[in-house]
Formats: structure tokens, sequence, C-alpha cells
């Protein structure tokens, strides 16, 4: 947890300039190892290439975030997986046929590699919930596969979070983050939930990882820093200075910066926004007319005696079979054409044919079929 | 006239001789109507109507067969008379159909065979004059029907004490008399304008001691079908009796154990008020959660199932003002342990009209529904909600990601504090354990010196 790190790294050194020092030495040697992967080949996919599209890759990074959500799982996982997902695709160039079962292999070994026993799950059970279309046997080959034209043991190729740490801890030792623990932790980890959101976003990857830890602090730190008594107008110039100060240290450019920044800012308008995005496909997936929910069986079991109209007698070839069929017509349209609230989303417009999943398979496979069917259905 | 005279005597000698040859007496064979020449025709249609006035015992399967079987064919040729024939209803003839009808199809209804009767389980009992009985109903509805029916000469005879024994038949436990008696009451409803008050109040005390009183009655099904085609025909602005019914009576309904058998008619006779009256959402939702079901997980189904229908015709401004309690109830569903509940509130988010209307709302029905799916996520037994979990998680993160990470966020400072107090707890207890041990230790060394147990 960032919390420990951080106390952790503030008790490994003395207070002061000797702790700010060792911060600094960590940046240095980090900022050696760090490399952007290459995906030219992503960025310059064409139409009708089989290979691994810009958009294809946002939703499958998104993927991973939602499943370290759902298992509950810390933030350092996301980003290894991110970390040997791209290191992978540098290397070969993945069909987009098989990159949902690269990302659920990848997800898998950062999860070994990180977490604790007890938070490992079975393949069986990552394969049922992340409905990547593979059967467990598929990724366990594709690990093999994976750990020989990568070394996958790499953890210490510093990723994007890593960087981030490392200038929190910085910040820390200046003395700017005067929260209290409990409270300073939770903005910390809401931070890095923002940053695994960047990634979800291509052109954000071509940047080097502290490029992009620099840019989303910039723009968060002022939420970090609580106000302390007499310091609001410094409170404004403070920040920058340290901004600044870590940009001499990285060596970053400052066109690079500002470039960096300004999609981030993008990036968080997006994140922020309550106009919600375009739903993607598997949602579209789970909405399927013939699925029970959607049944209106009261209206089919209990319509078949004509309407009485309040204010007159009823009479059988006047029977209002307007409003009975108009009933019927307006329910079952719910059924049939969906209203399109929710936009499209852009896999939806790509081919038809299998993308990044084996097929467009249902979401949910009973082997027991009647489980699949309101069971009271069978009682009306 | 002189019918009626020789009727009497006949009565008088059947009296002397007994009822069983007193019966064959009164039905012996007729020509038939077919072969009648017109002007004759009406004269022995009257004499037939009163000839199937004599009701035959059922129960002894062999007795007076050939009675019943003339019987049977006299009602199929009434049948056929009044559906093909044109201007045949004179005026005189309708105290006498409905003379007829009455003998037949009025009667006290036999106790159950079965008192354990499960209408669920178990077949129900048959009634036995269902060859007569049948025809009888068959009869009346194409009477009811025919074109020239004039409702204001039949309203003499079909009057408030015709309907309240039509009413009562509705207990009866053979479906296909319920079915005739359905289709039967609609029609009168329909033509009756006089008699429609009466109905609707009688139905109205029938379903209140059903559901204060003695929570049996077999024809609450059909009398919600005929309910839900009335409903239907209410004009706008909805009076104000019409609201009370569906607060007062419609809602208390869904108390009832035997909810399963009538749901699907109540639920639409529900559905058709909100279309009628958006305004009245609100009581009814309100008055749904206040039924919920807490410990029989079959109507919670059921129920789900009928909010699901309400929100598919609920505007978005109603739907505001119940969104809380609402998902307050959905949560609870979400993380039921039976699967089936779970299951059936987890494919809401399968309607894509539920789903926008979430949209719009999401910063409520987020705050108030993650804990608990989040929390289920791990602590399922059932491998299939877990999967259903899973997308409804992504649908709410892709819906809005910064609301998503937030409740993430404060999820895990909560448990975390959890955590921490437990601990606590669990420090406190060994600590007086110890305490315990020191001084039980204590207190038992005088009582090894002294031999003498201390307190």
């Amino acid at each position: 947890m960032q919390g420990s790190k951080l106390t952790g790294d503030c008790k490994k050194a003395s207070c002061g300039r000797n702790q700010r020092d060792w911060i600094v030495y960590k940046i240095l040697t980090a900022g050696r190892l760090e490399n952007v992967p290459n995906l030219h080949y992503i960025r310059n996919h064409r139409e009708g290439s089989v290979t691994v599209a810009p958009y294809m890759h946002d939703v499958v990074i998104d993927r991973l975030r939602s499943l370290v959500r759902f298992y509950k799982l810390s933030p350092k996982s996301f980003f290894l997986s991110v970390s040997i997902l791209d290191r992978f695709l540098s290397v070969v160039k993945v069909r987009a046929l098989h990159l949902m079962c690269v990302t659920v292999s990848s997800f898998y070994m950062a999860v070994k590699l990180v977490e604790p026993r007890e938070n490992v799950m079975s393949v069986k059970h990552l394969v049922r919930i992340s409905q990547c279309g593979c059967l467990p046997n598929d990724v366990s080959r594709m690990e093999k596969i994976m750990s020989k034209r990568i070394n996958i043991r790499d953890c210490d190729i510093p990723t994007s979070n890593h960087f981030l740490q490392l200038f929190v801890s910085y910040c820390h030792a200046d003395e700017m983050l005067h929260f209290p623990l409990e409270e300073l932790n939770q903005r910390l980890y809401k931070l890095v939930l923002k940053l695994e959101a960047c990634l979800c976003h291509f052109a954000l990857l071509q940047f080097r990882p502290c490029v992009l830890a620099l840019s989303l602090l910039s723009h968060e730190l002022p939420n970090l820093m609580a106000p302390t008594a007499g310091e609001t107008e410094n409170r404004g110039l403070s920040w920058i200075k340290v901004i600044w100060e870590l940009q001499k240290i990285t060596q970053i450019s400052d066109t690079e910066l500002l470039y960096c920044r300004a999609q981030v800012a993008d990036c968080l308008r997006k994140y922020s926004s309550p106009v919600p995005k375009p739903s993607s496909a598997s949602l579209l997936g789970m909405c399927q007319p013939g699925l029970p929910g959607s049944l209106h069986y009261t209206s089919k079991l209990a319509h078949h005696l004509p309407t009485i109209p309040e204010c007159s007698s009823w009479r059988p070839e006047q029977e209002s079979l307007l409003a009975k069929d108009l009933n019927l017509a307006k329910t079952m349209q719910l059924v049939v054409n969906p209203v399109p609230s929710l936009g499209k989303h852009p896999l939806q417009d790509a081919t038809n044919t299998n993308l990044y999943c084996a097929e467009p398979r249902r979401i949910f496979d009973y082997k027991n079929q009647h489980l699949e069917f309101c069971p009271v259905n069978s009682t009306c | 006239m002189v019918d009626k005279n020789k009727m009497k005597v006949i009565d008088k000698v059947a009296h002397k001789l007994g009822k069983e040859d007193a019966n064959s007496l009164y039905v012996s064979p007729m020509p038939s109507i077919a072969d009648t020449p017109p002007a004759e025709q009406a004269d022995l249609v009257s004499k037939k109507l009163r000839q199937c006035c004599v009701v035959f015992d059922f129960m002894d399967a062999v007795s007076d067969l050939k009675g019943k079987e003339i019987k049977r064919a006299s009602l199929n040729e009434l049948v056929d008379y009044i559906t093909t024939g044109r201007g045949v209803l004179s005026e005189d003839l309708y105290p006498e159909i409905v003379q007829m009808v009455a003998c037949n199809i009025f009667r006290t209804l036999p106790p159950s065979d079965n008192p354990e009767f499960d209408p669920e389980e178990d077949d129900p009992t048959l009634e036995a004059s269902w060859p007569h009985i049948q025809i009888a109903y068959e009869f009346f509805l194409r009477f009811l029907e025919v074109p020239d029916f004039k409702p204001s000469v039949a309203k003499r005879y079909i009057d408030q004490k015709f309907v309240l024994q039509l009413l009562d038949l509705f207990d009866s436990e053979d479906p296909r008399e319920r079915d005739f008696l359905k289709t039967v009451l609609h029609r009168i409803y329909g033509k009756f304008l006089g008699l429609r008050a009466f109905i609707r109040k009688q139905i109205n005390h029938i379903f209140l001691r059903f559901i204060y009183e003695t929570e049996h009655f077999n024809g609450i099904g059909e009398l919600l079908e005929i309910l839900g085609s009335i409903i239907n025909g209410f004009a706008l602005p909805l009076k104000a009796e019409h609201k009370q019914f569906l607060i007062k009576v419609l809602i208390p309904l869904h108390k009832a154990k035997g909810l399963g058998l009538y749901h699907a008619q109540l639920a639409y006779c529900v559905v058709q008020f909100l279309e009628k009256d958006a305004t009245l959402t609100e009581p009814v939702v309100k008055g749904l959660l206040k039924y919920w079901p807490k410990t029989c997980s079959q109507k919670e189904v059921m129920f789900l199932g009928e909010i699901e229908e309400i929100l598919d015709v609920i505007e978005p401004s109603q739907f505001q003002k119940i969104q809380d309690p609402l998902a307050r109830q959905l949560a609870r569903c979400v993380a039921s342990p039976h699967f089936q509940v779970a299951e059936r509130a987890l494919y809401f988010w399968n309607n894509e009209y539920i789903l926008s209307l979430m949209e719009e709302n999401i910063t409520v029905i987020m705050s108030i529904m993650f804990p608990s799916l989040y929390r289920i996520s791990k602590e399922h037994w059932n491998q299939t909600i877990i999967a259903l979990v899973y997308n409804v998680l992504k649908t709410f993160m892709e819906l809005n990601n910064k609301l998503f990470d937030e409740l993430t966020a404060n999820y895990k400072s909560e448990r975390q504090k959890e955590k921490k107090k437990e601990k606590e707890r669990d420090e406190l207890w060994k600590k007086l354990g110890k305490l315990e041990k020191n001084h039980l230790n204590s207190s038992q060394q005088p009582k090894v010196a002294d031999g003498t147990p201390t307190k």
C-alpha cells in the first residue's frame, strides 16, 4: 500500500536533506532503467489489417483495470501486467484475435508475481470471469510463449506508478503534504487510480513513464496539499517549485512536459465527466431480447380479454383493438428495438467478424439450460 | 299458458312417483328445432328451455343415461339455434333463457375433496356435471353476444342477485368453469352499465375477504383478468374510487401466500394503472417495498419481475422519487444468498431502459449499490452470480470512472477501519483472557495452603 511504502521510505533515511537525496538517487537509477515499448505498428494500424488497433489496446487495458478492481488486487498488479503486455507487444506482432488471451495471460503472470498466495485466483475462475474466449490451457500455453520472448521476472523496469510513488515521497520529504496519514493515503490511492485510467489512452503511451507520472502529479499536487494556516498564497508557488525541481532531476524537456500535460488534462476531463462514454460491446451483448429480464410475461398472459371503455358499453365489433395492440407493441418495442440511449462503441463499427474475442458469445452459458429461464415463468 | 298448467300437473305427479321417474317424465324426446317449421320454432324453443331446467345427478355415473343424453342434445340444439338464427330472440325468451341458465349453473359448490389442496401441485377436482354445465355456459355466452341482444330487456332478469350468484361460482375448483365465468362476467360488465358499480364493489369485497379473512378463493386470477380489461378502459383523469382500489386492494393482494397463482394478472393490472396515471408510481412502489417478502424467495423473484415491468413504463421524473428506497432494496436482493433472487436482480442490468435510468441518476444509485456488489464479488458462493456481478461492476465503471474509483477508495478505507476495530477487539479479549488466568492462578494458591475454598 502506498501508505506503508511512504512511511517506509521515510524511515529508511534520516529526515530532511538526506532523505531527499536518497529519493533523488532512486529516481535517477530508475530513470536509467526505464524504456518505452515500441508500439509503432499499433499506432500505424491500417483498416483491414489483422494486427491490433489503438482502440483495441485501450479496451484491453480497461479490461485489465476492471479485473484488478474486481479481484481487489493492489495497483502494482495492474501496472506490472500492463508492462508485461506492452513489452510482449513490442516484441511480437500480435494478431487482434489473440490479444485478449495475451492480456489475460499477462494479468495472471503479474498476479502470481506480485500478490500473496491467497489472492491468486484459479485460471478457470479467471477465464470465466474475464470472458476472454479461451480455455485455461490456452492461457498456460500463452504464458510459456510469453516467458520465452521476454524476461517476466524483470520487475525492476520502472512503471509510471513507480515514478509517481518516488515523486510523492519527494514531496513528502519536502514537507508539502500535510494531511493526516489516513486521509493522505486515501488521496494517494485515488491518485494512483487516476494514473491507471490514464494508461487506458494509447496516446499517452508514447511518453516515458516518468513524464507521464510528472504530468499527472502537476495536475493533482494542489489536491494533495492540505491547507495550513497563513500559507494560502504561497501554496500556489511552492508546488510549481517542486514540479520544476523534479523536472530538472529527471531531465524532462519543457516541450515534452507541456505536451504530455495537455494530453493528461484531456484524459482527466474524460475521466471526471458525467457525460457517459459509449458502452462497450460486451454490455450490448448482455442485452439480448431473449433473456428473461425483458420478457413481458404479464402482457402475454393477461391480454386476451378486450378492453371495456369506462363510459360506454362494450360491443364485440367495436373492440378496441387499437388500444390492445398499442400496449402490446409498446412493451414489445422495448425488447426488439432497444432505446439507443447509449452510443455505439467503435468496436461495433469495425468488421463484425472476430476481433479480439474468440466469437461474439453470450455472456452466460449455463450447462443446465433451465437455469437460464426465469423460474416464475414455469409456474405462471 | 297451457304448458304452465301442464307443468303444475306433472309436478304433482312427480311428487308421488319419486324423483327419478319424474326426471325421465320430463326429459322426453321432442322434435328437433331444425325440423320444425319457423312458425312453431319459438314455441318449441320455449319448451326445450324449460325441459333443460331439469338438473341431473352426475355423481351417480350410470343413472338416467338416456335423460342426460336427451338434455345434452337439446342444449346443443339450442346453442345452434341461437347462433345461426336471425332475429330469433323475442322478448318472451329472455326470462326463460336466464331461468334455464340459472337452474343449471347456480348451485352450492361442493366442499373440497382435498382439504390441503395445493393449486400448484395437485390436479383440481373437476366438476362432475361438466357435460351439461359446459353447454349451458356456451349457450349463455352466445346469448349475450347475439347481435340484437337488448340489454334494456335483459336487465330485468340479469340483475344484482344474478350477478352475486355468478360471482360466488368463481370459487369453483374447475378451471374450465372459471374460464367461462370470466368471459361471461366480462360480457355482462361490458353491456350492462347499470351493474358496473355493483360488480366492482362485489369484486372488492371478494378480494378484501380473501386478503384479510380466508386467504382462500380460486377465482382471483380470473377476476383480475377482467379487471385488467376494465382498467385498460378507464377514462382520464382517473376517478378517486379507482385510485383507492389500487392502493387499498390491489397492493395488499401482494401479501397473500398464494401469490404465484395470480401474480401475472395482478402485475398487469398494476402496470396498467401506472400507464394511465404516472403519479401513482410513488405510492405503488412504496407499497410494494412495504410488502416485500422477507422469507419467501419465490415471491421475492416475482416481486422483482413486477418491479422490472414497472420500471419499464416509469417516467424519469417519477423514477427519481423512488430511486433511493428502490436502490436499497435492490442492493439487498443482489446480495441475497438465494441465487435465484440475486440472479433476477442482476438481470435488471440487461434492460436498456433501466440502464438509461440508472445512467441519469448514477451518483445516487451507484453510491447505494456499490458496497453490496463489491462485497459480494468476493463472498458469494455461486459462480454464476459472481460472473454477473463482474459485468455489472464493469458497467458501473464505464458509466462513471471517477465515482467508481472514489467509491472503491472509500470502501477500502472502511474495510481497513473495520479490520482495525476487529483487531482491537481481539486483543481486548486476549487481554481479558490473560487477566482471568492470572486471577485464577493467584486465587488458587491460598486454596492449596489452607485447604479451605476461597470465594
